[in-house]
């Protein structure tokens, strides 16, 4: 079997983070920093580690700014809710997956937020200067798309901000957060939600968002935090502010050792790892006629997804073939970011999408080739 | 004279973190359920010797350890 889903969710998992879950829910177990013992005191040591190896890959200086959400929509639907208000202006781009641009949509019909939608171009790049040119004087966020889940190109966050001055910045790190180089605070990011479960190998449900300090955005949700307990008020520090009930210590547990397992090797590493792949794999899929490639041609500023067509099939009947015929695990569709597919020409039918991972091999990537060729040869 | 101090923090992450600074400069320590006299802050205290409160000052003076209240037992 060749899984080539990592975009959705890599698998599999390095074995660490398996026995980082396993080793949690075996002999710790308890509720982190909730009751007074020494396994709450264990599982808080874990809480506090994963958060620590965080902020150390997205270069950021205090942990306690990085919140643990569910997932990376979980994030955004934080930072997007705690930043605009009635009618504030937002500015985002053509390439946003669903997790920003409905919730966008919400506001805009709740709150009368304004919207301008920045088009990249075909190959799914955003020009920094468009969005400049697209602030207003209440404009009160930029919301970005750093990795592109349909054609992988990814945006260049440091400019944007720089183009956008001191409108705070939320990047949408879904697809990036583990297999390309982040550094929050050097690139001047305000707000950035993650996913933990893609490539920063954690388990399904765990993700999180990182707060600029000097940003003051009200919580979500509401509740117990193990700290103030008298008190009817949420706190108002972090990570508690943002961090009501029970976390899911046994995702951050596995999330932890996925990250560790980044740091030990390298984001570089790992990445320039991947664009080898990634080459292996666009080289061959040029030499095969029928088949239509999305995207940038180029490795450069990109992950290892791969939007394509074979003419005269469905996307739908590819992945039906893949799987059925040659083992090979891959996302058809829209991918939830019909907007995405538009800027690309390739709505309403949508792709076949290839994403490596770290744990893909070359081999992996020449035995896709072979079948895609197979399939447009059929 | 009292033996122990307990010192509180405003969250648990605060409560860890000051736990591995102390620990890191060879000072014993240990988690303990915050006290009533404390129960405004987070759930979990660090209990420290009442010797080491000199050391725990001078690091709390040099901003590598930060703690929001101090109870002595």
């Amino acid at each position: 079997m060749i899984y080539l889903d990592n975009a959705a969710t890599s698998h599999p998992k390095p074995p660490e983070v398996i026995s980082a879950v396993q080793h949690f829910m075996v002999h710790v177990g308890a509720n982190p920093g909730r009751s007074g013992h020494r396994l709450s005191a264990q599982a808080a040591r874990i809480v506090f580690d994963t958060r620590q190896s965080l902020a150390e890959l997205f270069g950021v200086s205090d942990s306690r700014q990085i919140v643990f959400t569910s997932n990376a929509t979980a994030g955004l639907n934080i930072a997007l809710h705690g930043m605009l208000g009635p009618r504030d202006h937002v500015v985002t781009t053509s390439m946003e997956h669903n997790s920003v641009m409905r919730t966008l949509q919400h506001l805009e019909q709740e709150r009368g937020v304004r919207i301008t939608v920045v088009q990249a171009d075909q190959q799914g790049r955003v020009d920094p200067a468009a969005i400049r040119e697209a602030l207003e004087p209440k404009t009160r966020l930029v919301a970005i798309n750093h990795g592109s889940n349909v054609v992988g190109y990814v945006q260049p966050i440091a400019q944007i901000k720089e183009a956008i001055g001191k409108v705070p910045l939320l990047v949408d790190a879904a697809q990036t957060a583990g297999s390309y180089p982040i550094s929050i605070e050097r690139d001047g990011v305000d707000l950035l939600a993650f996913s933990g479960h893609k490539s920063l190998l954690g388990p399904q449900g765990i993700g999180g968002l990182y707060v600029h300090p000097e940003l003051d955005l009200p919580p979500l949700v509401r509740g117990g935090t193990g700290s103030r307990s008298e008190s009817d008020r949420q706190p108002d520090f972090l990570p508690d502010k943002y961090e009501s009930g029970t976390l899911n210590t046994c995702g951050i547990a596995g999330l932890g050792a996925g990250v560790r397992f980044i740091l030990e090797r390298g984001v570089t590493t790992i990445h320039n790892r991947e664009m080898d792949l990634l080459e292996v794999f666009l080289e061959g899929l040029r030499r095969i006629a029928g088949v239509v490639l999305y995207g940038p041609s180029s490795t450069k500023t990109r992950l290892p997804t791969v939007s394509l067509n074979v003419e005269g099939k469905s996307p739908s009947q590819v992945g039906g073939l893949l799987d059925k015929r040659h083992d090979i695990m891959v996302r058809v569709g829209l991918h939830c970011a019909p907007n995405a597919h538009r800027t690309i020409g390739t709505f309403p039918d949508g792709t076949v999408r290839f994403s490596a991972g770290a744990m893909s091999s070359r081999d992996e990537m020449e035995q896709a080739v072979a079948a895609i060729e197979e399939i447009a040869r059929s | 004279m009292s033996k122990h101090v307990v010192l509180a923090f405003d969250s648990i992450h605060d409560v860890i973190k000051a736990e591995k600074i102390i620990v890191r400069h060879g000072i014993w320590c240990d988690l303990v359920p915050t006290p009533r006299e404390l129960s405004s802050d987070c759930g979990m205290s660090i209990e420290c010797r009442n010797e080491d409160l000199p050391d725990l000052e001078s690091l709390r003076e040099n901003g590598a350890l930060t703690w929001r209240d101090i109870y002595r037992t």
